[in-house]
């Protein structure tokens, strides 16, 4: 060593105090860990390719007139592509930040953090966004295969593109909250598995993943809570740009965004105060780690 | 209730040892000061500031080391060196400042030749290795070393002590240290508190802490020669003596141990009565009892384990 240790701490140098720069450093570790999860990647991939053979098949089943009353052209193979790929999408970040918070609880990692000066919307930002970015690369592999591998006809235009990758944003966004929340529940219970398997089930469903919301028309507490799902709104404007190629300027994507703005805004809040009080909680009974 | 009524004061700058046997409330206790555990009562402050109320100032005035993990708050599909540079980040340490701690800090602890392999193939003496360096990254004024040298080989034991009285004495870091290792806490720390079933028992210098445990003093009179008998008799009969503790043949001399109930009247009393003999003093010195033994008599009959 070309200078004793202690020489590099005699120097008093100001923290560099960055909320960007904290969540930037969660969201790299965090993918970096990702990394080194190589047969984990490749047997997701598979699953991906499997469960778009499946579809296909299913879409073979299905008569273009039956599904073109519900205003998504006439294709079953483009429309579950998109339901399922973005709820798998959206399943996948949502499980993320709760997955993570049970390992890190599990590891004694939490422990590092929340005895850091991080902020801990700065840490559950992160670690969204660690989601958010992987859950990414599955989504967009799964509508190129789909595209590609099994001609689900999808428009790819510059604005229609643009329309649903900010249609994408707004669903983030309004579905952040939720997962967040369920982060809470995990901190205090430690275990969330049933909660995001039960959320992904009723998502699947009462968006109309797979199936023409029309059909829940008969049975009105289904339809009323098909509405009441923000994943509905940001599947139907997805469907619209890319099916039928429709743009921000459509009243019907202005509508979507509009709601799934005020999810955002109500649930966020709620998932980073709840998230507060499963903290507070956990500390008061002393089990941030459970090792 | 695992600390229950503590009421301790470390100073600015002070080395100061917690002890206790498992399950007394240290950890709890670290934990607390660390924020990761609420008080139901009572407060406490660390470098000033409030653990509750002013969480985050504390957070950033303070490096915890949780050695007795074996370095399971580690990211072990991190390398040592990724491991880090995530740490400067949550820790808000500037990049540039960072990167030259970071490569000081794996060489200090011999850990360049691995410092790109991921933690999970470290032994645990290397994770504890990563976790000191973690703790000490920062450079916070207050460092809570729960266990820093447990897993750890001889020499990195050494070598880390030294580290961490060069931390006090040279930039007078604040350091709370807790160890199962009593000769490492009586040989670093200043002053020791004893924790059991949540409670301080002792509180104290060495020499303080020697005093609650031994109402009498015990003196060591070494002589050159082998006719300790006799000298033992003339100790023996000194009025201060209150029992002879041992008296014993070492090497080709003698040592006698005895209980005296005023020491400093003790060592100039008998020294003046074996003078008057044929005696050859080597030495006569107060035997102040080991820290084992201090911290055994204290908590005896409260380690569950």
């Amino acid at each position: 060593m070309d200078r004793p240790l202690i020489t590099y701490f005699q120097e008093n140098v100001p923290p560099t105090r960055s909320e960007v720069r904290q969540t930037w450093g969660i969201f790299w570790g965090q993918i970096k860990i990702f990394l080194t999860y190589r047969t984990w990647f490749i047997t997701d991939m598979f699953n991906t390719v499997v469960s778009i053979a499946v579809y296909y098949f299913l879409s073979l089943q299905v008569k273009p007139s039956q599904l073109a009353a519900s205003g998504y052209g006439t294709s079953y193979l483009a429309f579950s592509l998109i339901g399922v790929a973005f709820a798998s999408y959206l399943w996948f970040c949502i499980n993320r930040i709760s997955h993570s918070m049970q390992s890190e609880i599990r590891e004694g990692t939490f422990e590092t953090i929340a005895s850091s000066p991080i902020r801990m919307r700065s840490y559950l930002f992160g670690q969204a966004g660690r989601g958010f970015f992987v859950g990414l690369y599955y989504m967009v592999g799964a509508l190129a295969l789909g595209v590609f591998g099994f001609n689900a006809p999808l428009h790819f235009e510059p604005a229609a593109l643009f329309t649903s990758i900010l249609v994408l944003v707004f669903m983030i966004l309004s579905h952040l909250g939720l997962g967040i929340f369920i982060a809470g529940i995990v901190l205090v219970y430690k275990q969330a598995d049933p909660v995001t398997f039960m959320v992904s089930l009723f998502m699947e469903f009462f968006a109309g993943a797979l199936f023409p919301l029309q059909l829940l028309a008969n049975y009105p507490p289904l339809a009323i809570a098909s509405e009441l799902m923000p994943y509905t709104y940001a599947l139907d404007a997805l469907r619209k740009s890319l099916i039928l190629g429709a743009t921000i300027a459509s009243s019907d994507i202005l509508f979507d965004l509009a709601i799934l703005l005020a999810y955002a805004v109500i649930l966020l809040p709620v998932g980073l105060w709840s998230f507060n009080v499963g903290y507070d909680r956990i500390r008061t009974e002393g089990t941030t780690s459970t090792y | 209730m695992a600390v229950n009524h503590v009421d301790l004061l470390v100073r600015s700058g002070e080395l100061f040892g917690l002890l206790g046997p498992n399950g007394a409330g240290k950890t709890t206790l670290i934990k607390m000061l660390c924020t990761l555990i609420l008080p139901t009562e009572g407060t406490a402050k660390v470098g000033g500031y409030d653990i509750v109320r002013e969480a985050a100032k504390v957070r950033e005035s303070i490096g915890w080391l949780h050695g007795e993990t074996g370095g399971r708050a580690l990211y072990w599909r991190l390398s040592a060196r990724d491991n880090l540079r995530f740490y400067a980040y949550i820790q808000n340490v500037p990049s540039d400042i960072a990167q030259k701690r970071i490569e000081a800090l794996l060489e200090f602890f011999d850990l360049q030749r691995d410092a790109d392999s991921l933690v999970k193939d470290y032994s645990t003496g290397m994770k504890v290795r990563v976790m000191l360096a973690r703790t000490l990254l920062p450079n916070p004024p207050i460092l809570l070393l729960d266990e820093p040298t447990v897993g750890l080989d001889a020499q990195t034991a050494i070598e880390t002590r030294k580290l961490i009285q060069a931390l006090n004495k040279e930039l007078r870091k604040t350091i709370l240290l807790t160890s199962h290792n009593l000769y490492e806490v009586e040989k670093l720390c200043e002053r020791v508190a004893i924790i059991n079933g949540g409670k301080i028992a002792a509180l104290g210098t060495m020499d303080q802490l020697a005093h609650l445990v031994r109402e009498a003093k015990t003196i060591e009179v070494r002589l050159d020669g082998r006719d300790g008998e006799v000298a033992e008799q003339t100790v023996r009969g000194l009025e201060l003596v209150r029992r002879i503790v041992s008296s014993e043949r070492s090497g080709d001399g003698w040592i006698i141990r005895a209980e005296v109930s005023d020491l400093d009247s003790a060592i100039p009393k008998i020294a003046n009565a074996l003078a008057t003999g044929t005696f050859k003093i080597r030495g006569i010195t107060e035997i102040r009892p080991h820290l084992e033994e201090i911290f055994v008599e204290l908590t005896e009959g409260d380690n569950h384990g």
